[in-house]
């Protein structure tokens, strides 16, 4: 009995905090892609031609976000089910794009007008035997173009 | 060329569900699965185990009762009794029941893979009747009687083994944790059906022997003083509660239409004294051991 | 829609450049698929299950990835690139992610 009460006050807390800190991250991350708008990041592989000519930089953003305990929960359930584990990808949106962004702020500190080459990297960080599933690192970088 | 970054509009990569009702619809349908899962498992092996000959059953190596602690030979009185109850039971010819007594203040009897039945000092000096000692012998007979021993121990081999595929699957500890209980609720429910036809046999072959059950209700009165039912739910319990025993016990007594005013035979005063005698020698040498 | 990893369209003229458009999906099996692989991890061979699941989730990571370059008015996805990453046991997330265009 004692379990299942702790059991379900993890679970409201992981639910209510995980909730908060989800939609202040989504509120930052659109607040700051509106301004960085202005440095588009590219993902091919050819620099634009002719004039201006440009500095080029490599620039990395990375973050590593968890998921909390409400969705770590579903997703053990979900493992058993089979089908789209929706706690994951808001994990993995945000970290995408938050790592796009922070990549974007060094370039934007470079003076940069845009990234060429984007490339993203993710990999699962697993804690322990017992807790597999936990948190993610993503990794973008990029080439960052400054006319000189 | 013209480079831009065009605003992406949300929820593209991520889908629209309500995490609460999923958090609702997943649980209800895991446990319901596991409960249906276990269910089959129990059914399925009691078909398997009962063909198990009683005889592969006493030859298991854990079979074997000459290594626990505490065993002592088994005073004549209790082999009179046990006698008297074993031939109430119409046993099959090859199941052969052997009653082991152990000197130690656990207040409990059991009934284990190859017809052992062992009985506590614990248990033994709470009685005051004759015929509430005949109830336990008779209840864990019952138990032999119907293999419950050698089913319980496959249900928990195969429970087991499933519930270590499923926890691999799940690879979250929290969510295997859920899994075991309802996986244990699942057989405590099981478990406390059999309890009750171990009750039912004990207190037909109590009828038979003394034409009255009331060693079953003394019995249960007994259990209630040591083990309370205050704050319990029968839920998470592998016997009933003795609340439930005791009406149950009654319910059969006026069922049946027994007389219940036939004089009770108390346990003689001369084996009380001897198992007082053995509690005492039980504390010296446990004295003994830690000095 | 003109998808490719090519970087430059043959005989197309790229005239304006629309940025990341991306696409994921993270999908699990039953414990019944997870159990057949486990099994036929020991004697070897395909694991249907998983290549199936994989197979899923990639479909959908490539839909959302083109919904994203519909979203940003493109015509054209180059060089996109697949990359997959194993979030839980049992689960997969498929990632594909290029450069929306507008070609002519």
């Amino acid at each position: 009995m004692a379990d299942l009460i702790i059991l379900v006050t993890l679970l409201a807390l992981g639910y209510g905090f995980g909730r908060y800190s989800e939609s202040t991250h989504y509120a930052s991350i659109r607040k700051r892609e509106k301004t960085l708008n202005a440095i588009p990041a590219i993902a091919s592989r050819i620099p634009p031609q002719g004039n201006p000519n440009f500095d080029s930089q490599l620039v990395s953003g990375s973050v590593v976000i968890s998921v909390d305990y409400f969705k770590r929960f579903i997703a053990g359930l979900r493992n058993l089910v089979g089908g789209r584990m929706t706690s994951y990808e808001t994990l993995l949106d945000r970290a995408r794009r938050e790592a796009i962004l922070r990549m974007k702020e060094e370039a934007d500190r470079l003076g940069a007008s845009m990234v060429f080459n984007l490339k993203l990297e993710t990999a699962s960080i697993h804690k322990g035997r017992r807790n597999k599933i936990g948190s993610v690192e993503v990794l973008a970088y990029g080439t960052a173009l400054t006319p000189n | 060329m013209e480079y831009s970054n065009p605003e992406i509009p949300e929820g593209i990569n991520t889908s629209k569900t309500n995490p609460l009702k999923e958090l609702v619809i997943l649980t209800v349908g895991v446990i319901g699965a596991i409960f249906a899962i276990v269910s089959l498992l129990i059914f399925v092996v009691d078909n398997f185990a009962d063909q198990i000959p009683f005889e592969v059953e006493q030859n298991l190596p854990m079979s074997s009762f000459t290594e626990m602690q505490g065993v002592e030979p088994l005073p004549p009185y209790l082999a009179k009794i046990s006698q008297k109850v074993i031939n109430s039971f119409n046993l099959p010819e090859q199941m052969h029941i052997t009653v082991h007594y152990v000197n130690d203040d656990v207040v409990n009897a059991f009934a284990t893979l190859g017809g052992h039945i062992v009985l506590y000092r614990g248990l033994l000096e709470k009685l005051k009747y004759e015929d509430e000692l005949s109830m336990i012998i008779a209840h864990e007979v019952s138990h032999i009687k119907h293999r419950h021993p050698i089913l319980n121990a496959s249900h928990g081999a195969v429970i087991g083994l499933a519930l270590s595929f499923l926890g691999a699957s799940s690879g979250n500890s929290v969510v295997n944790d859920l899994l075991g209980t309802t996986s244990m609720v699942t057989l405590m429910k099981y478990s406390r059906e059999n309890e009750h036809l171990a009750d039912k046999d004990a207190i037909d072959s109590l009828v038979k022997i003394y034409g009255s059950a009331e060693g079953a209700i003394g019995l249960f009165d007994v259990l209630n003083s040591e083990y309370s039912d205050r704050g319990e739910v029968e839920f998470f319990n592998t016997h009933p509660l003795n609340k439930n025993r005791t009406a149950e016990a009654r319910e059969a007594i006026n069922h049946s239409r027994i007389i219940n005013s036939v004089v009770r035979a108390p346990i003689p005063s001369e084996f009380s004294r001897w198992l007082k005698a053995n509690k005492i020698e039980a504390k010296e040498t446990k004295k003994v051991r830690i000095d | 829609m003109i998808v490719s990893n090519l970087e430059i369209l043959p005989g197309k003229k790229i005239t304006k450049h629309l940025g990341l458009v991306q696409g994921s999906s993270v999908r699990a099996k039953h414990v019944g698929r997870d159990l057949m692989a486990g099994l036929k991890n020991i004697f070897g061979g395909e694991l249907k299950g998983y290549t199936e699941l994989l197979q899923e989730s990639r479909q959908e990571a490539h839909e959302r990835m083109l919904e994203q370059a519909k979203a940003v008015g493109a015509n054209a996805v180059l060089n996109i690139r697949f990359s997959t990453s194993s979030i839980a046991a049992g689960a997969a997330e498929l990632f594909a992610y290029g450069t929306a265009v507008i070609v002519e």
